[in-house]
This record gives C-alpha cells, sequence and structure tokens, in this order.
C-alpha cells in the first residue's frame, strides 16, 4: 500500500488526452492506397490471390494495416520533398516498440473500377477500425504515424527486418506532429499528383523513409 | 530538503562547545548521563581531591639541642650552652610552628647561660624577648639560678608596663594571622596591639602558601604588607580535601575557588546530588576561581539534570540560551528558499508535467 501510494499520486497526476487519425472526412487521405504500378494495375490487386470471394464483387482480400510511429529527430516540414530531404539528413526511424499489426480486409481486383468509387469502397473498410487504439501513450517527441496496408500477414512482418515491396498496397501518414500537444485529429494522407504513385508507396514503407531505386 | 540542509549548516556554524570539569557531590552520576545533559558543552568529570596535608616540617628547635643546652648550663659550660640555643632562625620558624613551649624553653635557656656567662645584657634581651612573645615560663625556669629568674621576672614587669603599639597587618586579602605561634582572629587586612619588640607573624591563607615573617616593632606604629605565593595544584588539593571535603559550606566561593586551583580548571562546575525527599540537585560554576553561576532544582536529578545545567551554563554566559527557531534569521531564510524551491518545482512540474495521449481511428 505505501509503495502504490506515490504511484496513485503520480497517476493522478498525469494529463491524460485523447487524439484521433482520420483518412478525411471523404477518404481524401486514401491516395496512397490508390496508387498503380508501372503496369497500370492499381497495387490492391496485389491481394488478389488471397482474396476472398464473397459471392462476386466487390472482392475483399486479406491484409495487414500497421501502424508505426517514425522519429523523425526533429521538426521537419510536412510536404514529401521536405521529409524525405530531411531523412537523407538525419536519422528518421521506426520506433519498434510503437508498432501495431491489424489483420483487415482491403478491395482487391479492382482495377478499371472508378477511383472515387474505389476511395469509398477502401474507406469503407478503413471506418470498421473506427475507435481501434493506435497506441496508449504517443511518444513525447515530435513523430509521424504512418498506416501501411500490406499483403504479407503479420507474423511474416514481425519476422522480417522489412516490408515486402511487392505485397504494399496502400500507405498514409500524418504531418511531423507532437501529439501530446494535437488540439485536434490528426489527419493521415498521402501527397501524390499522380495515380502512378508505387514508388512513393516504397519510400512510405522504407524503415528509414528513404527512396531507395 | 532545502530547509533541512540550511538549518544544518545554522547548527554547524555554532560557536564550539565549551570544555568544563565538573565534579559530583552526594549521589553518583556518571560521564554518559553529563554528555546527555549537556549536548552544547564538553562535560568532563573529574574526581574530587582527596589529598593529605603535606607532611608538617621537621621541628625548628629539636629537643636534643635543648636537652644538650641544659646539660651545659649544668656542667657550667655556658660557652656550649649557648651555642645550642643560638639560631634566631630556628627560634623564628618555631613560632611560625606554633611551637612556643619550644621557644619558651630555648629562650629560657639563653637567659640562663647569658646571665652564667656574666653576659647580662644579652640576657635581659632573651628575657625581654620571651616577654614581648607572651610566652610563658617554661616549667624548667625551677632548675636555673634565682638570678636567672630574677632577670626573667624584671622582663615580665617591665613588659607589663609598656604600651601596645598598633601592627597594621596588610597584602593578600582574607589571610588569618597568627602572632608568635598563636592565632589571633584576625584576617587581613587587620590591626593588632603588639608589644614593643620582635615578633613572629605568621600569614596563612587557601589557595596561597603560609608566609612566616620576623619583624621589629618600635613605637609608634608598625606595618606589614605580605603578598602570599599562589599555592601549587597539590597543595590546594590538600587544603581542600582538609577544609571542605566533609563540609557543608563545600559549594561555597571560597572552596569552589580553592577548588579550581587544585583541579587546575579555569571552569568548573560543582554539583551536588541528593536523592533523598524526591531529590534535589543544585550546581555552582566558577570561571578563573570565581563563582559567576549558580542554579538549582528540585525532583528526580535524571530528568532536572538537563535543566539545570542549561540554566547554569547560560547564567555563566558559557553557552547561548536557545533562541526559538522562528526568532532566528536563517529560518526565515530557509523558509523563503523553500517556498521558492517549492514554487520552483510546482511550476516545473505544471510546465512538464507528464502527459498521456491516447491516440485512435476516427
Amino acid at each position: 500500500m505505501k509503495r502504490a501510494l506515490p504511484l496513485l499520486l503520480l497517476l493522478a497526476c498525469i494529463e491524460h488526452r485523447e487524439v484521433g487519425v482520420n483518412f478525411g472526412e471523404t477518404g481524401e487521405g486514401l491516395d496512397g492506397f490508390l496508387c498503380k504500378d508501372a503496369a497500370g494495375r492499381l497495387v490492391l490487386d496485389r491481394l488478389g490471390d488471397g482474396g476472398v470471394a464473397d459471392g462476386g464483387p466487390p472482392a475483399l482480400g486479406v491484409a495487414s494495416l500497421v501502424t508505426d510511429f517514425i522519429d523523425l529527430g526533429g521538426l521537419p516540414g510536412c510536404r514529401t520533398g521536405q521529409l524525405v530531404k530531411w531523412c537523407s539528413e538525419h536519422r528518421c526511424m521506426a520506433i519498434s516498440s510503437t508498432r501495431i499489426c491489424t489483420p483487415m480486409q482491403l478491395p482487391t481486383n479492382v482495377t478499371g473500377s472508378d477511383r472515387e468509387a474505389l476511395r469509398a469502397r477502401v474507406r469503407e473498410q478503413l471506418v470498421a477500425l473506427k475507435g481501434q487504439q493506435v497506441i496508449s501513450d504517443a511518444p513525447g517527441q515530435a513523430v509521424i504515424l504512418r498506416v501501411l496496408a500490406t499483403g504479407e500477414s503479420c507474423e511474416a512482418i514481425a519476422a522480417a527486418s522489412a516490408f515486402d515491396t511487392k505485397k504494399l498496397v496502400g500507405c498514409a501518414y500524418s504531418c511531423p506532429t507532437l501529439f501530446d500537444k494535437a488540439d485536434q485529429d490528426v489527419y493521415l494522407g498521402f501527397e501524390t499528383l499522380t495515380g502512378s504513385c508505387e514508388q512513393g508507396l516504397r519510400i512510405c514503407a522504407d524503415g528509414t523513409l528513404t527512396w531507395k531505386p | 530538503m532545502t530547509l533541512a540542509v540550511v538549518l544544518v549548516a545554522t547548527l554547524a556554524a555554532e560557536s564550539p562547545r565549551p570544555s568544563i570539569s565538573v565534579v559530583v557531590r552526594g549521589a553518583e552520576l556518571s560521564q554518559q548521563a553529563l554528555d546527555a545533559a549537556a549536548p552544547a558543552a564538553l562535560l568532563r568529570k573529574v574526581p574530587l581531591p582527596n589529598a593529605a596535608e603535606p607532611r608538617g616540617a621537621p621541628p625548628a628547635l629539636p629537643q636534643e639541642r635543648i636537652a644538650a643546652a641544659r646539660k651545659a648550663y649544668v656542667n657550667a659550660d655556658f660557652a656550649q650552652c649557648l651555642e645550642q640555643v643560638a639560631d634566631d632562625a630556628a627560634l623564628t620558624a618555631a613560632l611560625g610552628q606554633q611551637d612556643r613551649a619550644n621557644a619558651a624553653r630555648v629562650l629560657l635557656w639563653r637567659v640562663a647561660c647569658n646571665v652564667g656567662a656574666g653576659k647580662l645584657e644579652p640576657a635581659r634581651r632573651s628575657a625581654a624577648q620571651l616577654a614581648a612573645f607572651s610566652l610563658q615560663a617554661p616549667a624548667e625556669v625551677g632548675s636555673v639560678s634565682p638570678e636567672v629568674e630574677a632577670v626573667i621576672a624584671r622582663a615580665y614587669q617591665e613588659a607589663g608596663g609598656m604600651r601596645a603599639v598598633p601592627l597594621e597587618v596588610s597584602g593578600t586579602a582574607d589571610a588569618a594571622v597568627e602572632l608568635d605561634g598563636r592565632p589571633t582572629g584576625c584576617t587581613t587586612p587587620c590591626t593588632l596591639e603588639v608589644l614593643e619588640g620582635s615578633h613572629v607573624v605568621r600569614l596563612l591563607a587557601d589557595g596561597h602558601e603560609a608566609v612566616v615573617k620576623l619583624l621589629r616593632v618600635s613605637a609608634p606604629r608598625a606595618a606589614l604588607e605580605v603578598e602570599l605565593p599562589t599555592a601549587a595544584p597539590e597543595l590546594a588539593a590538600a587544603q581542600w580535601s582538609a577544609r571542605y571535603r566533609a563540609a557543608p559550606d563545600a559549594d561555597g566561593a571560597s572552596s569552589v575557588r580553592l577548588l579550581s586551583t587544585a583541579l587546575r580548571s579555569a571552569r568548573l562546575v560543582m554539583l551536588n546530588v541528593e536523592q533523598a525527599s524526591g531529590g534535589r540537585l543544585g550546581a555552582v560554576l566558577a570561571i578563573d576561581g570565581a563563582v559567576t553561576a549558580r542554579a538549582e532544582r528540585s525532583g528526580d536529578p535524571a530528568t532536572e539534570l538537563p535543566g539545570l545545567l542549561n540554566d547554569l551554563l547560560v547564567r555563566g554566559q558559557l553557552i547561548e540560551a536557545s533562541v526559538p527557531l522562528y526568532r532566528r534569521p536563517l529560518f526565515w531564510v530557509a523558509i523563503a528558499a523553500s517556498v521558492a524551491a517549492i514554487a520552483a518545482g510546482v511550476t516545473t512540474f505544471f510546465v512538464l508535467r507528464p502527459v498521456e495521449t491516447r491516440v485512435s481511428f476516427q
């Protein structure tokens, strides 16, 4: 009891905050899930082999949604170019203890679908995650939150040192943020001007956020 | 924490503990009890002196020489007789030792042998000396010639007709004065009435060595001033043991002064502990031999001892009275520092308050 008292006092003194993350009101942050590869196929189709036919379109494939907090060692700007440049000069590293891997389903066999309709379908799947905890105590320093979808299983991800770039199916990330000071929900998005953004996906999935051809 | 550090620093800055010798009379009191009772002072328990008076000097006038003088007188060997009793210094010393009987015998044989040798003037001077010292004629006067008796009788008669001369004795204060081997009841400074002629004055005082002086008194007045040498600690210890060890006034000023000398103590506390009748404690503090403070308490000595010693040492200005904490400037400095530290701590806490942010999908 005597030992518990200081702990209780400390806990009583801790400020508890809640911060939500989202992909935009209409899923505008989901561009990273709508990328096409060099052959013009949507990367979501990579889930096709493991796809679960539920009686016809829309088909869903098994994916793993991986959330990571990435320590940037400072506070760079939010634009992709700024982030990539920063991380080429600084040590950007995913904080391994913050990783959560959640199995889920995402649309597959979607090449040729209407982009906005596909965005809505992806959003529909991600809405199922609403309320799911990303972390109970966010890092105290400026970090970015990265949400990555891949065809790899959570077990395979835990065993590997890096993601299999051929199985990446989506990515989104936040601006560099100090979550302890965040006064509103944090937006997750993917900055690209074209649908052919598989290369950006690889950079997004890289452990150090650096581009590797 | 800050308060504690400042208070410790305050205590550490206190003046060093005075070293004090303590003698305990009555019930036993351990050194540990003294240490615990007066942490502000360094009390050192010392035993009370229990020394015997130094053995007295051998008689200044040995019986053998007086007997030899008598034998020489009987044998009509007056020169030999006078040789045996001619030592004036020995006569003075004998009176200093209050040996009036032998002094009287020496003077008797001086008178007798001078008369026998036909030296009437020296015989009369010796007879006058006998009378001036107010010595009683010894029993041996019956064995001398009637002529000798007549000389002595005349000297006493002449002395009876002489006027007394005032003799002022001064010097070391409160010294007891003995005249011609007899106590006078006079303590210096005082005036004695004495007959003209030679006299032996001895002065004695506690804490001093005794001094014997031979002086010639002549009208109209005479004076003697003597500063007694300070007694060595051993002599003082013997004097204290003889006069005060069992005396009820052992805590008096004279006793404590003498004890300070005997114990070579610049600071001395005498504790009187009585266990009977519910207990009583008395204490006296002497600095350089002079009593500077007294304190007394009734009750259990073990309980009352700390308070008694504190009273005594504060009155004697050996330690400072304990000042309430709130009246010490450093206390308020410590309080201010503590408040500042707490304020800084609280501010820091709220600025750097730990935050736990839960992140979830919306």
